[in-house]
């Protein structure tokens, strides 16, 4: 007879294999008591971290999640763009480190004076070697 | 005469745990059922059992009486479910309520289905259990709970239209389609 049952009939009857599904003896018996000891001890649900509920976002809103990442990158890269094209036009607004580099390179009045004087003690110097390396074409002396 | 439960939230808003602790004793069965149902894990579904009665005593001041208490609950639970199954999705649910109640081998619609009229009669109901749980879990969470809800815990479509937040005509095309479903993955213990 059981056979001839159309099959949602017999699925339901399935189904009702699940009602007969049930914890260990005694569960409910505790239960209620549980959650009243749990409320009188204040155990309210702690507040998360806010790095435990980033994650939590991560996992159930992955497509949100993607979308955020790449806004973050893109403005990441937009920002990156705008200082190279910043620096290369020498803006006065701003300084890079080249200008740091530029700047101890430029020479100014002390430091004219000073490589002038380095450069007369180097000729004093190389004088008596070029005189001394001076030969007569003729004699070959 | 035992108070109805209206009585018994009001007596709980005021402070009084002992009427709460009746509410939950009245309610612990279906709404651990519902998320056994869903999780499929004995351990899981008790947490969020917990977890349910303890927010629904914390959330009580919100609670306006237009809906039944039960709904209100259900309505806890069946959010808490589908935020902890959208976190459950990398892992492997593990079923660990595999016995059944005595009654079940005195069941006269379960004898029938393990009886020579079926193709399987060599399925034990451990094994009917085992694969009607698989097929279970090949749901979506709102088909799963839908089922869950109408065939095994004898919901009307507009209650559980008012637990899930959606329309009777939802709740039917979901219920019609998770039952297609379910026929076709258990179709060897269907004919």
């Amino acid at each position: 007879m059981d056979s001839i049952l159309p099959e949602h009939e017999r699925l339901l009857r399935l189904l009702a294999l699940k009602r007969h599904e049930v914890p260990p003896p005694g569960y409910f018996d505790r239960f209620a008591d549980r959650v009243v000891l749990h409320i009188k001890a204040g155990q309210v649900p702690a507040p998360e971290p806010w790095w435990a509920r980033l994650r939590e976002w991560l996992v159930t809103e992955p497509a949100l999640a993607g979308s955020y990442a790449m806004l973050v990158t893109g403005g990441l890269f937009f920002a990156l763009s705008v200082y190279h094209l910043s620096d290369r036009g020498a803006s006065p607004g701003l300084i890079s480190p080249h200008h740091f580099g530029a700047v101890a390179a430029m020479p100014g009045p002390a430091t004219d004076a000073a490589a002038k004087r380095d450069l007369e003690k180097i000729q004093f110097r190389l004088q008596p070697e070029v005189v001394t390396n001076r030969t007569n074409p003729r004699t070959g002396r | 005469m035992d108070p109805s439960d209206a009585e018994l939230v009001r007596h709980a808003q005021g402070g009084d745990i002992e009427c709460f602790n009746e509410l939950v004793r009245r309610h612990q069965e279906r709404v651990y059922g519902t998320l056994y149902h869903m999780t499929a894990n004995h351990e899981d579904a008790n947490d969020l059992a917990q977890e349910t009665f303890i927010k629904a005593w914390h959330a009580l001041g919100s609670f306006k009486g237009e809906s039944g208490f039960y709904t209100w609950v259900y309505r806890i639970a069946v959010n808490k479910t589908l935020n902890f199954l959208k976190q459950r999705r990398n892992r492997t649910p593990q079923m660990s309520l595999n016995d059944l109640d005595q009654n079940a081998e005195h069941d006269p619609d379960l004898v029938a289905l393990v009886s020579e009229h079926t193709p399987r009669r060599d399925a034990g109901l451990a094994e009917l259990q085992e694969h009607l749980n698989a097929a279970m879990l090949k749901l979506s969470e709102v088909h799963r709970m839908v089922v869950t809800f109408h065939d095994i815990q004898g919901l009307p479509h507009e209650e559980i239209a008012r637990i899930m937040d959606c329309n009777v005509g939802t709740v039917r095309s979901r219920l019609y389609y998770a039952r297609q479903q379910l026929q076709g993955l258990l179709s060897d213990y269907l004919k």
